[in-house]
């Protein structure tokens, strides 16, 4: 009896493996799929009456482009807003190189930020073949997925940020600078503020410890004393943050104008960190400075948009100049498409697919070995200026020369309100004040 | 008995070869292949760990609810313990190549220099297949023994007590050493994650991911093998008993106790195995991720498959991952015909399917089978043919 289930049991688990094996492949077809479904029907008209008339048949292929991002999980404010960056990409993508008979699909995955998930899904999306993935987010995603792009030659482009990815990376492309450049940037205006005292707090990941790090490392460069570092547990809120928060304030000991406190967090655990600080008789009496992802936080300027403003709270993100008039045009369609503002990384997340999507529609290839290469090429010479500016790559294929925008908390008729303080030239290094900055630059 | 145990063995080994053929050597397109072979991977891997689960839930009823606890072990051992044993004895080498001692300075190691170092360590052990095995072993044999003594050190101070307490202190526990690990760096790179050299440095592409599925199907027919044994001879016995009357069978003088520490030892240290798997496979752990998700995940396939048979949570496995994967790949179709989002499809789905079999067929798709044994009058006839 036992052995007679064993077997049904055996067929059962090969049939149901075979079945869907088979019904997959069934129903697969290339994600390149060249299919002539155009015909033009041109009638010319001459002054001599006589009709001519031509018919022209227009191939139209189509290419399947694959999305991983967080739907779930801790960065999915970021994926959700990404997400639909990468759609509005593949949209526009459409009508730009419509003409030339190239269609973009979209096929989007949850990564979930986990590494074990974003490697399944990149492997259920090669099985699909498509071979050009977009928008992978957390670092750790990037970690587990690299040897399997590298195989089976899947052109990424992420928006992870980690220097411990700064290694040769075939196949795998980076938006964003890497945290160390946005730490010089971050220094850069403190010293040009006049800081001479520092105290750090961050969330206690890789980009929080990663980003810490790099920036006690270069304030040492302007001569700026850290005096202490404190990280928290994200997931402990509220009081693993205070208790960061106390242990900073301890340690710069007193206010003074050439005192300040560098927030390293995201939204969420940034607000628990402002209500601690703000109630806080040293902090509170110095100026704050923030990351790429605390500024344009809601949760943050809720919790203590007041008290941002009174600290001349100002943090960066890597932007193209918002007087840019390629990127307000981006700015304009994305809030018509998605329905908000785009925030931080969405303009990354637009390059990450608009960026694949020109080389293969330029070169009409979707060889992947010929888009790597191509990409490669392009970041040596800023062959693609996207939303966030001309992009450039090193040795690693991460983003160099990347500008940041400056932003910060003003109080804006009556409510405290993010305003673009200021711009971070990523060729010449010089930062430059905005008019409504003005008064966030002064002492 | 032993008949059954061969005939269940011959029909999982002829099913494991079946699929490495149709994954390997058939002539499908490759990239089907490809999310076969990984599939077949994933598959394995996560049926020793819920092979062992079952031990605990489906033999003993023992409330399991921090096994994701052993993965993070495994990884603790692969990554943050086998990892530094190679540096360490490729120590010198790494220093001249570039310029740091990994071990004496871990913080600077785990955030900048782990890749590049890696990779040299990659191209040795490319060399010394030996040195890659003993490693991998090494790392293998540290994860099974690590969980199996904590396994019994975090459940000692509830074993003693009702199913209740014992399973939210084992769900604790787990947490408990997912946070503390995490946030201490020289454990496993912490917050950046270990990047972990490869054992199979020496195959490359399609060899490697072969290689490495035969190791892992090879470790999962031993797995089944030692479970089949023991859920079948007086002690696997012993177990049903305590689940279905502990009260009953502790007046039969069994030790209750004892019981569930020895099941608990053994279940951990083949989940420490699932675990260390895991980590080789994907040459990189970060153990924030092992989130309590993970212990549900395997109590799903569990109960899909089916409680107290080791052929069931096989079957749970199997079932969960290619229901799994046909949603991944057809939800974007299911959006558009839907128009709703399909993000939390697959939540939805199994735990529809959790409802529905729990009311409908609690005992799984392969229920449980009475334990064949010899009855009393044959055995007394083979003892006394025997003597004569």
């Amino acid at each position: 009896m036992a052995s007679r289930t064993a077997w049904i049991v055996g067929v059962v688990v090969l049939v149901i493996v075979i079945a869907a094996v088979v019904a997959y492949m069934a129903s697969q077809g290339p994600s390149q799929t060249t299919t002539p479904t155009t015909t033009t029907k041109t009638t010319q008209t001459t002054t001599q009456t006589t009709q001519t008339t031509t018919q022209t048949t227009q191939t139209t292929q189509t290419v399947t482009i694959g999305a991983l991002v967080p739907l779930t999980g801790s960065l999915q404010f970021m994926g959700t807003s990404g997400q639909c960056a990468i759609k509005l990409a593949v949209q526009d993508a459409n009508k730009m190189f419509a003409s030339k008979g190239i269609q973009f699909q979209l096929v989007t995955q949850d990564s979930a930020c986990d590494p074990n998930t974003a490697l399944q899904m990149l492997q259920t999306v090669y099985s699909q073949g498509i071979r050009f993935v977009v928008g992978l987010t957390c670092s750790s995603e990037v970690s587990a997925v690299k040897n399997f792009a590298a195989q089976n030659h899947i052109v990424i482009t992420s928006i992870s940020t980690s220097p411990l990815l700064a290694v040769p990376k075939p196949y795998i492309f980076r938006l964003p600078p890497t945290d160390d450049a946005q730490a010089q940037v971050i220094t850069a205006l403190m010293h040009m503020l006049g800081i001479k005292k520092l105290v750090i707090v961050y969330r206690s990941d890789a980009w929080g410890q990663g980003l810490s790090a790099a920036i006690a490392n270069d304030s040492a460069k302007y001569g700026i004393q850290v005096l202490g570092v404190y990280g928290y547990d994200p997931s402990a809120i509220p009081a693993s943050e205070q208790a960061a928060v106390q242990q900073a304030s301890a340690a710069l000991g007193s206010p003074s104008p050439d005192a300040a406190f560098e927030i390293v967090s995201f939204d969420q655990d940034g607000a628990a960190v402002v209500q601690a600080a703000m109630n806080d008789p040293v902090l509170s009496k110095v100026r704050w400075f923030g990351t790429d992802s605390n500024v344009y936080g809601t949760a943050i300027i809720q919790a203590g948009g007041q008290a941002l403003a009174n600290a001349k709270f100002m943090g960066a993100v890597a932007a193209p100049n918002p007087n840019d008039p390629h990127y307000q045009q981006f700015a304009r369609e994305f809030t018509q498409f998605c329905g908000h503002a785009p925030t931080g990384y969405d303009p990354y997340y637009y390059d990450t697919a608009m960026m694949v999507m020109e080389a293969i529609a330029k070169t009409g290839s979707t060889d992947p070995t010929v888009i790597n290469s191509v990409l490669e090429q392009w970041g040596k010479n800023g062959t693609y200026v996207g939303v966030t500016g001309p992009v450039y790559f090193d040795q690693y294929h991460d983003r160099i020369y990347a500008s940041y925008l400056i932003m910060g908390v003003a109080i804006v008729n009556g409510t405290p309100t993010w305003i673009n303080a200021g711009f971070y030239n990523g060729t010449t290094g010089q930062i430059t004040a905005f008019p409504q900055g003005q008064s966030l630059f002064g002492s | 008995m032993r008949r059954d145990l061969l005939i269940r063995s011959a029909a999982l080994a002829l099913v494991l070869v079946i699929v490495a053929i149709l994954a390997f050597y058939s002539p499908m397109p490759e990239n089907i292949r490809v999310l076969l072979q990984n599939l077949m991977i994933y598959i394995a891997i996560y049926s020793i760990f819920v092979v062992s689960l079952n031990l605990e839930v489906g033999y003993l009823g023992l409330p399991q609810f921090g096994k994701v606890m052993f993965l993070i072990i495994g990884a603790i051992a692969v990554g943050g313990i086998a990892t530094k044993l190679v540096l360490l004895i490729y120590q010198s080498y790494l220093l001249k190549a570039v310029g740091i001692a990994p071990l004496s300075n871990i913080g600077q190691y785990c955030m900048l220099y782990q890749y590049s170092v890696s990779s040299l360590v990659n191209q040795q052990l490319a060399q010394n297949p030996a040195l890659g095995l003993g490693y991998f072993l090494f790392g293998v044999i540290l994860a099974m023994a690590l969980s199996a003594a904590l396994g019994v050190i975090f459940a000692y101070p509830a074993v003693r007590l009702r199913e209740d307490y014992l399973g939210i202190l084992l769900l604790v526990s787990g947490e408990f050493l997912r946070v503390v690990t995490y946030y201490a760096t020289p454990v496993a790179c912490g917050v950046n994650g270990a990047v972990i050299p490869d054992p199979f440095a020496w195959a490359s592409g399609a060899t490697r991911t072969l290689v490495f599925f035969a190791v892992t199907v090879l470790f999962l027919f031993a797995t089944f093998l030692v479970f089949e044994v023991v859920g079948n001879s007086p002690f696997g016995r012993t177990l049903r008993a305590i689940r279905d009357a502990e009260t009953a069978a502790a007046v039969f003088g069994k030790d209750i106790v004892k019981f569930r520490i020895r099941v608990l030892a053994l279940a951990s240290a083949f989940a420490g195995l699932a675990g260390a798997l895991l980590a080789y496979y994907f040459d990189y752990t970060i153990i924030g991720a092992y989130l309590p998700a993970y212990t549900f995940i395997g109590w799903t396939m569990l109960i899909l498959g089916g409680q107290g048979n080791n052929v069931g949570a096989i079957v749970g496995v199997t079932v969960y991952y290619v229901i799994s994967t046909i949603l991944n790949v057809y939800k974007n179709a299911l959006q558009a015909a839907l128009h709703a989002d399909p993000t939390y499809l697959a939540y939805i789905v199994f735990g529809l399917a959790i409802i529905l079999v729990l009311m409908y067929r609690p005992q799984g798709i392969v229920p449980e089978k009475p334990i064949k044994t010899i009855d009393l009058h044959n055995l007394r006839r083979r003892l006394s043919e025997k003597k004569d």
